[in-house]
């Protein structure tokens, strides 16, 4: 949008036919020339074409000239190459100024550029977010000046805003914009028989202030029939901040929720528990940061230095590893990872399990590095990989906390939400059925989470235990319960520990993926004895193998 | 003959039509190619194996069925994942020979002695799930369950037959209430039934149970069953026996 664009209320009488001769024609010529008005009155007109009561039969000719035209003109948007060139300061002077030239006008190059900064540097706004907002306002005022909305405009209208609200998400957390890799087998390689190498194409390159891509939520408000209302347009993944639910080794405040603006700074080794599905473990002072990648439940590490591991905890993940203007990313990745910058490179290996890297299957002991020219190579790393894995066994962390939560009280806040009436064991109403094979009554510690878990049968429960009682009964569920009983050995405060495998409902066992809705820990009422116990804190942690 | 046998196999082959994309057949396949590519593949946890099972027992439908049954007694895999079959399979009343095909499964598992004990969880979980089917076709291994020696398998067979509320089951419940009340409170001499398949290393072995007897196991479950069949309450075997020859020609299941 320049300064010479006409105002959404001019454009809008264009639509309407309303505008002098003169202004007319004025309008006209600047929409063959303005992209961004010429999309911003298609769109209009393709909500007029809703309600065709209210165009004419030549409003129609003009409208089907007018969005033909919109839809079929051919690009003039420079390529793809050039585009890389012009962010890669590799343009000659001429042509760097067409180039810029037409990025102040093209919308879709802009974004095509911020994107693909995006992809591996600070966030900057990638999107037309303006654009699709005056668009908006465009069919707004134009359905504004009628005496009654037209039901259809008010339907074409909700079709836009849902519309430019799921390009919006879309384009936030689309893939990084990286050229297609092509394998080629360089001549005269003299490389492992294995290797594969690829050309990966342009490097994504540092951010430039030179494109201002304003950085605006969107937000979009209904038309004037529900005033109010504003509709936040959810947060792009890689802006809400994750979850660490515990950290080992680092100065900052985390456990907690981590932006990606948090630089993960480490004096030797550190361990981050990210959302209790992973372990990102950094080693001998390396910087790193973690955020949500594009695909859903996917991760981030982008490493500013040194050397990290990533270990999925037995779960399939995707993970993008970054660093030094380069990324791999690991598809269907289920294992151990470390990946490091060097040398202007990034070097990804994998230590066990395997991942999908491009077209290609990664098992354990191969590597990928992507070399400072952009080149991608795949060999054997075997040595390599077994030095590391041996590093990385000395240095991980050996439980995954999954859920902490304190008996007796509330949480409303943070990862864990949960109600614990009592940090002291007591009788419960009808809970006789609970423990079916117990004689004696049991008296209960009730903590409900509002979330399920999921059970696996690597859970132990680890919780500080006080009072007289010896026999525990340990109880998860939801509306049934799986049950079982243990011993208590530490005497005072200390901390117990007893696994969640072979809790039974009617002497079947709890299975992996079961929902647990609610722990209990119950002290056997042995002989007529009342016994006590009271619970402090528990924590749920899965034992990593 | 047998090349005839395959030019028709060959023919019927071909003209089935590949599954409509998007239809419920197309979904099975592919929730069957996810199971297979996860359960097979090579070191998988037993957890993983469950949750492939139990994935694959989201997609309801005949293929998937025919999948899962074979599930419930393959020797090969571990317990859980036996344990998970049966159970998915229970939300496959929908399906065609489901409750058969549980039936089957729980005779194979009683065929064969070797593992018999191992295979309890399994059997209970079978029969808990024709439960929750609700088969009419299932009353005759539910009536025999209510009357089998291990007292948790009976346990198993009152319960379902409290969800099935079929006539039948009058008769064992409350011959099974009797023998319990004749017994008094002696325990089952069933093997403790929570040691069974649990890792030596375990720390819950340690302790000594106390163990309800079998009439401590049975007699809840027993009188809700026949309350939820007749509607009645009684207090003991007796006033159910003695109810039940007064009442049993024509008598109707009420609503």
């Amino acid at each position: 949008m320049t300064m010479f664009c006409p105002d959404e209320e001019r454009l809008s009488a264009w639509v309407d036919r309303e505008l002098p001769p003169a202004d007319d024609e004025s309008v006209s010529t600047h929409l063959a020339a303005c992209e961004v008005c010429r999309r911003a009155v298609t769109i209009a007109f393709l909500v007029d074409r809703e309600s065709p009561q209210s165009l004419s039969e030549e409003g129609q000719h003009r409208l089907f000239e007018t969005v033909q035209g919109a839809l079929a003109e051919p690009p003039h948007c420079v390529s793809d190459e050039r585009l890389a060139a012009w962010l890669h300061d590799g343009l000659g002077p001429l042509d760097r100024a067409s180039v810029t030239d037409h990025l102040a006008e093209c919308d879709d190059c802009r974004r095509a550029a911020a994107l693909t900064r995006l992809s591996n540097t600070e966030p900057v706004s990638a999107l037309g977010a303006l654009q699709e907002e005056r668009a908006l306002k465009v069919v707004l005022r134009s359905a504004g000046r009628d005496a009654f909305f037209s039901f259809w405009r008010v339907v074409a209208a909700s079709f836009l805003v849902a519309i430019a609200v799921t390009y919006v998400a879309v384009q936030w957390s689309g893939p990084p914009r990286i050229p297609p890799t092509t394998a080629t087998n360089p001549p005269g390689d003299g490389r492992s028989p294995g290797a594969m190498h690829y050309d990966s194409g342009a490097p994504t390159p540092d951010l430039s202030a030179t494109i201002a891509s304003p950085n605006i939520p969107v937000s979009v408000k209904g038309p004037e029939l529900a005033p109010g209302k504003p509709e936040e347009a959810p947060a792009p993944a890689r802006f809400q901040a994750i979850s660490v639910f515990e950290s080992e080794g680092l100065p900052s405040a985390a456990p907690g929720r981590l932006s990606y603006s948090e630089v993960l700074r480490s004096k030797g080794v550190a361990s981050v528990n990210v959302e209790g599905r992973a372990l990102v473990v950094l080693d001998n002072a390396s910087e790193a940061r973690l955020a949500y990648a594009a695909d859903a439940g996917a991760y981030v590490v982008e490493i500013a230095r040194g050397r990290v591991f990533i270990d999925t905890a037995g779960a399939d993940q995707s993970w993008e590893v970054r660093g030094q203007d380069r990324t791999v990313t690991l598809r269907s990745f289920r294992g151990r990872a470390a990946a490091e910058v060097e040398a202007g490179g990034l070097r990804v290996r994998i230590l066990r399990g395997v991942a999908d890297v491009g077209p290609r299957r990664i098992d354990a002991g191969r590597g990928v590095d992507v070399q400072p020219n952009s080149s991608v190579v795949e060999e054997d790393q075997p040595a390599s990989c077994a030095a590391l894995a041996e590093r990385y066994g000395i240095i991980r962390p050996r439980t995954l906390l999954v859920l902490r939560a304190a008996a007796g009280t509330t949480s409303n806040d943070g990862p864990w939400r949960y109600t614990s009436r009592s940090r002291k064991a007591e009788p419960l109403k009808d809970a006789d059925a609970l423990i079916p094979e117990c004689v004696d009554p049991i008296r209960w510690i009730v903590i409900a989470l509002d979330e399920p878990l999921k059970f696996t049968s690597d859970m132990v429960l680890r919780a500080a235990c006080g009072g007289t009682g010896a026999k525990i009964c340990l109880w998860v569920g939801g509306q049934g319960g799986w049950h079982r009983e243990v011993a208590r050995s530490a005497t005072g405060t200390s901390p117990e520990e007893w696994s969640l495998r072979g809790l039974r409902r009617e002497m079947v066992d709890l299975v992996a993926g079961e929902d647990i809705r609610k722990i209990m820990m119950g002290v056997v009422q042995e002989r007529g004895r009342e016994h006590s116990l009271e619970v402090d804190t528990i924590e749920i942690r899965r034992v990593l193998d | 003959m047998m090349v005839w046998g395959l030019i028709v196999w060959g023919m019927v082959a071909f003209a089935q039509e590949p599954p409509v994309p998007g239809s419920a057949e197309a979904e099975a396949d592919d929730a069957i190619a996810e199971f297979k590519k996860n359960f097979y593949r090579s070191g998988s946890t037993e957890d993983e194996l469950v949750l492939a099972v139990r994935t694959l027992g989201q997609t309801v439908h005949p293929k998937t069925q025919a999948v899962l049954v074979p599930l419930v007694t393959e020797g090969r895999g571990p317990v859980s994942t036996r344990i998970v079959a049966a159970l998915v399979l229970a939300n496959f009343g929908k399906i065609d020979g489901t409750p058969e095909a549980l039936i089957k499964a729980y005779q194979r598992l009683c065929q064969n002695s070797e593992t018999r004990m191992s295979s309890r969880p399994v059997r209970i979980q079978i029969v808990q799930s024709l439960g929750e089917l609700k088969a009419e076709s299932a009353a005759g291994l539910i009536n025999s369950a209510i009357l089998d020696k291990d007292p948790w398998i009976a346990r198993a067979g009152a319960k379902a037959a409290g969800r099935l509320r079929g006539m039948s089951a009058i008769d064992p419940l409350i011959k099974r209430l009797q023998y319990l009340e004749s017994q008094g409170d002696k325990p089952s001499d069933v093997p403790d039934p929570s040691k069974d398949g649990r890792a030596p290393s375990d720390p819950g072995d340690n302790i000594d149970r106390h163990q309800k007897s079998e009439r401590q196991v049975l007699q809840a479950p027993i009188h809700e069953a026949l309350h939820a069949i007749t509607r009645q309450r009684q207090t003991c075997a007796e006033t159910w026996a003695k109810w039940w020859a007064q009442n049993r020609k024509d008598y109707k299941v009420p609503p």
